[in-house]
């Protein structure tokens, strides 16, 4: 009996440890979850993701005109309610073609609260967070066809 | 008209006024970034157009030195702001520091969008102009009202709640805090290896 007991206390110590753990994970998980920021950054971080091709943020002369592409995305909230969009850099790099690179010309983000207010019907808040984009999609010119670029040789 | 239907008046007048008495407040901070006019060439990806127009990709230079620097851009309160992101003079300080050919896998992040008191002014403005339209509501009771007595509890009344809504509207003076953007900064330093052209 003895032994039972110890045995038993054992077991109702190693529950009662596994239930401080998991309060104790759980506890630092809603920590965590209150410390994060709510701010999705990952949607309105400007970059050239995995691309091979220059994506020019400096001032850069090409010779032919280029076309022009644009994308933009954001995240749009109503009340609690959030939606989001695919990020604007991603949707800018898939309309670039194999033989080109990019001049970005206008980057813009841009954040929109409204608050309206109707009586009776309270004070629905709304938030806009966008990234907008604009660039040129220029021709990789041939080997010894050059162009010129702002940015003296050193 | 008599007073008694003077008052019904006033009282059908007074719901559509409530139905209708409604705000908006708007907080729009825009940040713009231009191609920058950098002496060396900046691109987002590992790869450039260097100053001689050719493409040189990350297999043809070598890795100086990260960085890394932050930037806040504010906007005032329920207004409208435009305001063009400073990273030029900083990114060509660390060009000519390093002497690097170029700065690639550079990446603008917004960490972080306060909308500092937009919506907390918001509610005290609504505050004060529902207690001024009350306040109108009850003056336009005192108006019709059959005896003196009761004119003074509508005025007294209507003064008050004018008063309140007169000091919730100035509070609303006091939540100034700006609406803030945050960014990071980040990217390499890059020297051409020799011989890569």
């Amino acid at each position: 009996m003895p032994d039972r007991a110890r045995f038993l206390n054992v077991i109702e110590r190693t529950d009662d440890e596994r239930m401080l753990r998991a309060s104790g994970l759980m506890f630092f998980t809603l920590a965590l979850t209150g410390c994060a920021s709510a701010f999705p950054s990952a949607a309105f971080t400007l970059d050239g993701g995995a691309a091979s091709y220059p994506v020019m943020l400096s001032r850069t002369t090409a010779r032919d005109p280029g076309r022009p592409v644009r994308a933009a995305g954001g995240t749009h909230g109503f009340g609690n309610l959030m939606t989001a969009e695919t990020p604007a850099p991603s949707a800018l790099r898939a309309q670039v073609r194999a033989d080109e690179w990019l001049q970005l010309d206008s980057v813009q983000f841009v954040a929109l609260d409204t608050s309206t207010y109707v009586v009776r019907f309270g004070s629905p808040h709304a938030s806009d967070r966008m990234l907008l984009l604009e660039a040129t999609a220029h021709r990789t010119e041939p080997r010894g066809d050059r162009r010129q670029t702002v940015g003296a040789p050193r | 008209m008599s007073q008694r239907s003077s008052r019904w008046t006033v009282h059908l007048a007074a719901l559509p006024v409530s139905l209708l008495v409604t705000g908006c407040y708007a907080t729009q901070n825009r940040v713009t970034l231009a191609p920058l006019e950098t002496k060396r060439p900046v691109s987002a990806s590992s790869a450039y157009v260097d100053a001689d127009g050719r493409v040189v990709s990350k297999d043809q230079y070598t890795l100086i030195r990260p960085f890394t620097f932050e930037r806040a851009v504010t906007g005032e309160r329920h207004s409208e702001t435009v305001t063009a992101l400073d990273v030029e003079r900083e990114i060509d300080q660390l060009l000519g520091e390093t002497h690097a050919d170029a700065a690639t896998q550079v990446t603008v992040t917004a960490v972080d969008y306060d909308s500092g008191s937009h919506t907390s002014a918001a509610n005290w403005k609504w505050a004060g102009w529902l207690f001024e339209a009350n306040a109108a509501v009850l003056f336009a009771y005192g108006v019709t009202a059959d005896t003196h007595d009761q004119r003074v509890v509508c005025y007294g009344a209507g003064g008050v709640v004018a008063g309140i809504g007169v000091l919730s509207y100035l509070v609303s003076f006091l939540q100034d805090d700006p609406s803030t953007w945050r960014f990071r900064v980040e990217g390499q330093l890059v020297e051409k290896r020799a011989g890569s052209n």
